[in-house]
């Protein structure tokens, strides 16, 4: 069993062993960071199993539903990845050419 | 009395025509061979290694930032990224190191890593602010699987850091490269955030964090400004310009805007945004020059890279901005610029040249809602690929530059000399009493 914490978009942003709750500084504190959240700030916390899949911010949670993947995930390339790819097309042009 | 001030020795046959009342000692022994080059110049320590590539950090000078905590003390944020898979370096986040200045030389502390979450693997460091002489807060950007804006606070004891609890200040639905943000300090225990809203590519918020001990509190997240339509990222610069009250000069589409903030608590409220300059291309950053008033320094076009300049009045949240004038830095295109006020005139940018790379100074006066540039300096001849440039002001015109050269984040210290005051009156026979670190004042002798 995890903590699954998640947005208002129910997107998770979290999965943690423990989950403490600091209303003196408004912190949710997890494993590894806290949370700050505003007075106005919605979270969802949840206690249920995890499947090994499930990645923060690419799978969503409510309870009626379960873990769906969230249709508004965007990979991230960094930039040493963009290049590689970049370097590897080049290359297939330059090979395939001859 | 007549005599004329020139230096001995070899090099150019320049003369000083007139008598330098006074001055501001540089960071070593002058000689008569090179005081004039001293002049409005620039003196530049020894450029020094102060974070060498690493497993832990194999690239630690990307979007490393420093900010002074002390007089010849600075803190410095580093990157501990992980490059992009197939490199087995452990993802830590972002690392800091204390470094200390004597004269010009720089002594490094331990380096510390600060963020230690191996489920997010890519960082951008966004800042670098000064709570306290023994307190920092390092704002930064976990991007990958979890998108969130963090910051973490630190405290310091000698050359010794001792990080606190990290937090999501803000946390992103879905993985974002559009990530960007500003912070500054309002006081020991607030910061003021400009930072994307969340999950929206194209819109700014401001949010105001309060610091206990190293705990992070957030307030409310404010809208600043209208949405700006297809742009896709939402970087922004910020200054304090009053008491409770900041300068936000953010991208708006093609433009540059900028807006007035006032805080009471962590409530944000907002004045009108008002256009800036037409065109924006990067490099944005944001100087208050005295209350109420900044530049804004920006490169205008993704061809020529110059640097514009834009000095803004504010009335209580009202904005009006001078002329967008372009500062044509020699032939220079400039990629990664910082900038900060030496004197309440005095400007002082630095940048690498995006044509070779070398790291550059000049010394900027602004009078009359004018600025005049100074001649550039060279001073690194680093040819490395541009990356972030950091720099502060440690002491009395002194200052502490960060940058890349080769692989590793170096720091370098530098001291301006100015003429404060120059007659025109020529003095014969004049003898030079060298000076030291501490010499101020007068210090040309008359031989009569």
């Amino acid at each position: 069993m995890k903590y699954v914490i998640t947005d208002k978009d129910d997107v998770v942003i979290a999965l943690s062993t423990k989950c403490n709750d600091n209303k003196e500084y408004r912190n949710l504190e997890l494993d590894d960071f806290n949370i700050a959240y505003a007075p106005d700030e919605e979270f969802n916390v949840y206690q249920v199993e995890v499947p090994s899949e499930v990645e923060p911010s690419k799978y969503c949670y409510t309870e009626k539903d379960g873990f769906y993947k969230n249709p508004n995930y965007v990979y991230y390339y960094s930039d040493e990845e963009r290049i590689s790819a970049l370097e590897d097309m080049v290359n297939e042009l330059i090979l395939g050419g001859m | 009395m007549i005599g004329e001030v020139k230096k001995s020795g070899g090099g150019s046959a320049d003369v000083v025509n007139g008598i330098i009342e006074q001055y501001k000692a540089s960071t070593s022994t002058i000689d008569a061979n090179t005081f004039v080059e001293f002049v409005n110049n620039t003196n530049m320590g020894t450029d020094t290694t102060i974070v060498a590539p690493t497993t832990d950090a194999p690239a630690p000078y990307n979007n490393a930032r420093a900010t002074q905590i002390d007089t010849n003390k600075v803190f410095v944020a580093y990157d501990t990224s992980s490059p992009s898979s197939g490199i087995s370096a452990v993802t830590k986040g972002v690392g800091g190191v204390v470094c200390t200045i004597n004269n010009s030389t720089i002594t490094v502390g331990e380096k510390t890593i600060l963020h230690s979450y191996s489920s997010i693997n890519t960082y951008k460091i966004f800042d670098v602010i000064k709570l306290d002489t023994d307190k920092v807060f390092v704002l930064y950007g976990g991007i990958k699987t979890t998108s969130a804006l963090l910051g973490i606070v630190c405290t310091i004891s000698g050359l010794t850091i001792t990080k606190g609890t990290f937090v999501a200040i803000v946390t992103y639905g879905s993985s974002s490269t559009n990530m960007n943000a500003a912070a500054v300090a309002l006081s020991s225990t607030k910061v003021f955030v400009s930072h994307r809203t969340y999950n929206s590519n194209y819109t700014l918020s401001g949010t105001v964090c309060t610091v206990s001990g190293t705990t992070i509190s957030t307030g409310s997240a404010t809208s600043l400004g209208p949405s700006a339509g297809s742009t896709s990222s939402t970087p922004s610069s910020v200054s304090l310009i009053d008491t409770n009250k900041v300068f936000v000069a953010h991208r708006y589409g093609d433009n540059l805007n900028g807006l007035v903030c006032t805080v009471s608590g962590t409530t944000i409220s907002t004045g009108s945004d008002t256009q800036l300059a037409a065109t924006y291309y990067a490099n944005l950053k944001v100087v208050t020059l005295e209350t109420n008033k900044v530049v804004v320094l920006h490169s205008s076009d993704s061809t020529n890279k110059y640097t514009n300049s834009i000095i803004c009045n504010v009335s209580d949240t009202t904005i009006t901005p001078d002329t967008d004038t372009t500062i044509i830095l020699g032939t220079d295109s400039v990629s990664y610029m910082d900038s900060i006020l030496l004197e309440a005139d005095t400007l002082f940018i630095t940048y690498k040249n995006s044509s070779n790379y070398y790291l550059m100074g000049v010394i900027c006066k602004i009078s009359s809602g004018t600025i005049v540039v100074g001649t550039g300096s060279i001073l690194v001849s680093s040819t490395e690929t541009a990356v972030t440039v950091s720099v502060s002001l440690i002491d009395n015109n002194k200052l502490f530059i960060s940058h890349r050269f080769g692989n590793n984040l170096n720091g370098i210290v530098g001291s301006i000399i100015s003429v404060i005051q120059e007659s025109t009156t020529k003095i014969d026979g004049l003898t030079k009493t060298e000076c030291t670190t501490s010499t101020a004042g007068d210090v040309w002798v008359l031989d009569v």
